[in-house]
C-alpha cells in the first residue's frame, strides 16, 4: 500500500453507469480523501446517486474503477461505511431505538456497545426522551437526527451523506455540522452531496460538480472560487463615490446595514445613495488594473470613508448556477 | 452468516410484537374452533351430545343392531336402540327419531352399516358419533382403549323412508379435519408469505433498502427474512396445530372430526416449509421485482392462486381422496403443500406418494429460489418504477 493509498479514501476513475438507454454517468473521475469533506454536487438528476451507489458496490460500474478504502469493496469494508440517503431511510413503524440499535447491528456493532453509543448520541442530539417511540412520531427534522445517528453509531472512515441538512433547523443544523465536523477532525472522509451551497462553502474542503453525467468541476472549494472570481472588488464606504477613472462598473449592491438597493429611500439601482450611512458596491475593474491601484485611489478620494474593501469572489451558488447553465471556466 | 440470523431475529421479533399477529393467532382457532362447533352442533354427532345433557329436548338418533353388538353406549352419547326396523321406521314415521342406523348381522364381517333419514347431508350425518358406539363396544367398553382405536365404517346410505331410496357404495360423508388442515395451511402460508413480500416492497418504499445495501448483501437480506419469517409461521402452525389436537382429544363430539397421528404432523411440517419456502420466494421475488406494495399486490392473487385452487376443490378432493385429481394436485408442488395435508388427514395416503411429492417439493424449491436469487438484485430492489417484461427478463440472466 502506498503513501497515496493511505491517504485516498476513494479513488473513482473514468466511471460509467448506464440504465438501458439511460446514461445515467458517463466519465467521472475523482478522488476523497482521508480526514475531508468531500462536495458531490450537481443538480437534480445529474448522477449523483448512481456514484453514491457504485462508491457502496450496489451498482458495479459498467465502465472505470472504484477503489474505496485501499481496493475493491469487500463486506468487512461496508462495516467501515456510513451511509445517510436522502431524506426517509428509517424503519417507520420500529420504535427509535429499536430501528437504531437493528442498523447498528448490521453494520458489525454488538448489540450491547450500540446499546451504549446510542444513548450517548441520544443525549447529545437531544432525543433522550423520544428513544421510545415510534418513528412514524418524530418530526422531520427529529428524524433526520436518528439517521445521522444510523449513520454514525458504527465509527465509520468513510461517511456518505444525502442532505444531510434537510428538515433542520438552524440550531439542530450548527450541531449536526460540529458533530460531522469532530468526524473529519478524527480522520473520518466525509462525502457530501447537498444542494446547500453554503454548506459547501462552510463545510467542504474539495468538491466535484456533476452535470448530466460527466465531472465538469473538480478541486478545492478555494481555487474554484478564486478561478470564478471576476477582476472585482465589494466596497463598502460612507461619503459620494466618485466617478473612478479605469473601473468599468459601478454597481450599488445595498447599504452597510444589508438594506437591498431597490429598498433604499430615494435611490435607484447605480444612483447615490444617502452619502451619512454606508454603501456597498460592486466595482469591476479591467484586466490591467489591479486591486490594489484602487484601493489606492478610494484611500486617496477626499470625503471617502473606505469601510470595508475585499476581492469580489463569487458563491457557490453563483458559480453553480453559471457551471450549470453551460459556462465553463 | 451472522447477519443473515440479525436480519432474521429482527423480522421474527418485529412481527411477534405486533398485536396484528396476537389477533390473528388467537383470532383464527377460535373462529375454526366457531365453524367447527357449528358443524358438530349441525351434526348427529353434536346433536346426541346436546340430546343427553338437555333430556331429549330434541330428536335422538336410533339403531337397530341385528349383529348383537351393541351392549353399552360411551359417555355422553345417546341414542335409542329399537328391537327391529319397523319399529325404527314408525318412529321416523311419527317424527320421533331423526334418523336410524341398521347394524346388520355380519357386520363384524363386512364393517357395512346402513343408515336410514328423510334426508342425506353429507356435513351433518351423525355417522362419526354412531362409529365411536360402534368402536367402543368392539373394544368392549374400554375408553382407554377407544381413544388410541382409529376405524373406519363404511355406512350404506339411504336417503329416503321408501325401500328404493337406498344408495349402495361408500359414501361416507368426508371428514372436516382435512379440510379445516387444509385451511390453516392455506392461511398460514398465505400469511407469513405476504408478510414478507410487504416488508421488502416497505423497505423499497421508506429507502431503508438502500441502507440495507450499503450493509449486507440481497441474498443474505432474502435469507434472514425467509428465515425469520418462516419461524414466524411455524410458530404459528405449531400453536394452532397443538390446540386442535388438544382440542380434538379433550372434546368427546370433536372425535367425529378424524384424528391426527404424530407422523401426520411430521409430514405435514415438512411439507408446509418446503410450501413456505416456495411462495415465500416467490413472493419476496414480487416485491423485489414492483416498486410499492400497491403494484405488487396487483400480482399477488396469481402467484398465490395455486394455494387457493385446492379449495374450491374440497368436495372433489375429500370424496375422493385417492383419486386421479387428489393424486395429481398432492404431487405437484404449487398445490401439493395444501392437498397432500388434506389427503394424509382424510386417508391413508402410500408412502411413495408422500415421498415423491417430498422430492418433487425439494427440486421445485431449489428452482424458484435460484430465479429469485437472480430477481432479489440491488439493481431490482432500487429500482423506482414498474418492470417491464424486457427487465425482468433480463434480471433473470
Amino acid at each position: 500500500m502506498t503513501a497515496s493509498d493511505m491517504t485516498t479514501t476513494i479513488c473513482a476513475s473514468h466511471l460509467a453507469k448506464s440504465f438501458g438507454a439511460t446514461r445515467a454517468v458517463h466519465d467521472v473521475s475523482f478522488e476523497v480523501h482521508a480526514g475531508e469533506v468531500f462536495g458531490l454536487l450537481g443538480p437534480n438528476g445529474a448522477g449523483k446517486t448512481t456514484i453514491i451507489r457504485m462508491i457502496l458496490d450496489i451498482f458495479k460500474p459498467d465502465q472505470g474503477e472504484i477503489s474505496v478504502l485501499g481496493g475493491p469493496m469487500t463486506e468487512p469494508k461496508k462495516e467501515q461505511i456510513g451511509y445517510l440517503p436522502e431524506e426517509r431511510g428509517l424503519y417507520k413503524d420500529l420504535k427509535v431505538e429499536e430501528c437504531v440499535l437493528y442498523l447498528a447491528e448490521l453494520k458489525g456493532v454488538t448489540r450491547r456497545d450500540a446499546r451504549l453509543r446510542a444513548e450517548r448520541y441520544f443525549q447529545q442530539l437531544d432525543l433522550t426522551a423520544y428513544k421510545s417511540r415510534k418513528v412514524n412520531d418524530l418530526s422531520k427534522g427529529m428524524q433526520q437526527k436518528v439517521q445521522v445517528i444510523t449513520t454514525l453509531i458504527h465509527n465509520p472512515r468513510l461517511v456518505i451523506i444525502d442532505e444531510p441538512f434537510s428538515g433542520l433547523d438552524p440550531v439542530n443544523t450548527r450541531l449536526i455540522q460540529d458533530i460531522l465536523l469532530k468526524e473529519r477532525q478524527n480522520g473520518t472522509s466525509i462525502v457530501m452531496s447537498t444542494h446547500q451551497m453554503v454548506q459547501v462553502e462552510e463545510m467542504c474542503d474539495r468538491i466535484v460538480l456533476i452535470n448530466k453525467g460527466d465531472s465538469v468541476l473538480y478541486g478545492p472549494v478555494d481555487d474554484i472560487r478564486h478561478r470564478y472570481a471576476d477582476n472585482a472588488v465589494h466596497v463598502v464606504v460612507r461619503g459620494e463615490l466618485p466617478n473612478l477613472p479605469g473601473v468599468l462598473e459601478t454597481k450599488l449592491k445595498s447599504s452597510a446595514y444589508g438594506i437591498p438597493p431597490s429598498e433604499l429611500a430615494g435611490s435607484a439601482q447605480g444612483s447615490s445613495p444617502d452619502t451619512t450611512k454606508g454603501a456597498e458596491y460592486m466595482l469591476r475593474l479591467p484586466k490591467d488594473m489591479t486591486p490594489q491601484a484602487l484601493l489606492r485611489t478610494l484611500a486617496n478620494t477626499p470625503g471617502l470613508i473606505l469601510e470595508s474593501f475585499e476581492l469580489a469572489i463569487p458563491t457557490m451558488d453563483d458559480i453553480f448556477v453559471r457551471v450549470v447553465s453551460g459556462e465553463r471556466e | 452468516m451472522n447477519k443473515i440470523f440479525i436480519v432474521a431475529r429482527h423480522e421474527f421479533t418485529t412481527l411477534i410484537t405486533k398485536p396484528s399477529f396476537w389477533i390473528a393467532l388467537i383470532g383464527v382457532p377460535i373462529f375454526m374452533g366457531f365453524v367447527m362447533a357449528i358443524s358438530l352442533l349441525g351434526s348427529g354427532a353434536a346433536t346426541a351430545a346436546v340430546i343427553a345433557s338437555k333430556q331429549n329436548e330434541v330428536l335422538l338418533q336410533g339403531y337397530v343392531d341385528h349383529s348383537g353388538l351393541v351392549k353399552t353406549l360411551p359417555p355422553g352419547v345417546s341414542f335409542q336402540a329399537f328391537p327391529d326396523e319397523e319399529a325404527a321406521r314408525a318412529a321416523l314415521s311419527a317424527g320421533k327419531i331423526r334418523g336410524y342406523f341398521i347394524v346388520p348381522v355380519d357386520y363384524i364381517r363386512t364393517g357395512n352399516v346402513t343408515y336410514v333419514s328423510p334426508d342425506f347431508s353429507p356435513l351433518s350425518s351423525p355417522t362419526g358419533q354412531f362409529e365411536r358406539v360402534l368402536t367402543y363396544n368392539l373394544v368392549g367398553g374400554n375408553e382407554q382403549v377407544l381413544a388410541r382405536v382409529d376405524t373406519t365404517v363404511a355406512v350404506q346410505q339411504e336417503t329416503a323412508l321408501a325401500p328404493q331410496g337406498t344408495k349402495g357404495g361408500t359414501g361416507l360423508p368426508f371428514p372436516l379435519l382435512p379440510l379445516f388442515a387444509g385451511i390453516l395451511f392455506m392461511i398460514v402460508m398465505i400469511s407469513a408469505s405476504s408478510y414478507l413480500m410487504q416488508t421488502v416492497t416497505t423497505e423499497k418504499e421508506t429507502r431503508v433498502m438502500e441502507v440495507l445495501m450499503s450493509s449486507l448483501t440481497p441474498r443474505q437480506m432474502l435469507a434472514g427474512k425467509i428465515i425469520g419469517l418462516g419461524l414466524v409461521g411455524f410458530v404459528q402452525m405449531g400453536l394452532w396445530l397443538l390446540s386442535s389436537l388438544t382440542a380434538l382429544n379433550a372434546i368427546p363430539a370433536a372425535a367425529s372430526l378424524g384424528s391426527i397421528s404424530a407422523g401426520t404432523v411430521v409430514i405435514a411440517i415438512v411439507y408446509f416449509l418446503f410450501g413456505y419456502f416456495i411462495y415465500a420466494s416467490m413472493m419476496a421475488g414480487l416485491g423485489a421485482l414492483m416498486p410499492g406494495s400497491r403494484e405488487a399486490a396487483q400480482y399477488t392473487f396469481f402467484i398465490l392462486l395455486p394455494l387457493i385452487i385446492p379449495m374450491y376443490l374440497t368436495t372433489a378432493l375429500l370424496y375422493e381422496p385417492n383419486g386421479l385429481l387428489a393424486t395429481v394436485l398432492s404431487l405437484f408442488p404449487f398445490t401439493s403443500p395444501v392437498v397432500m395435508v388434506m389427503r394424509i388427514t382424510a386417508t391413508d395416503v402410500p408412502f411413495y406418494q408422500i415421498a415423491l411429492g417430498v422430492i418433487l417439493l425439494a427440486i421445485t424449491v431449489v428452482g424458484v429460489i435460484n430465479v429469485v436469487a437472480r430477481l432479489f438484485r440491488a439493481q431490482s430492489l432500487l429500482s423506482g418504477t414498474k418492470p417491464s417484461l424486457r427487465d425482468i427478463a433480463l434480471a433473470l440472466r
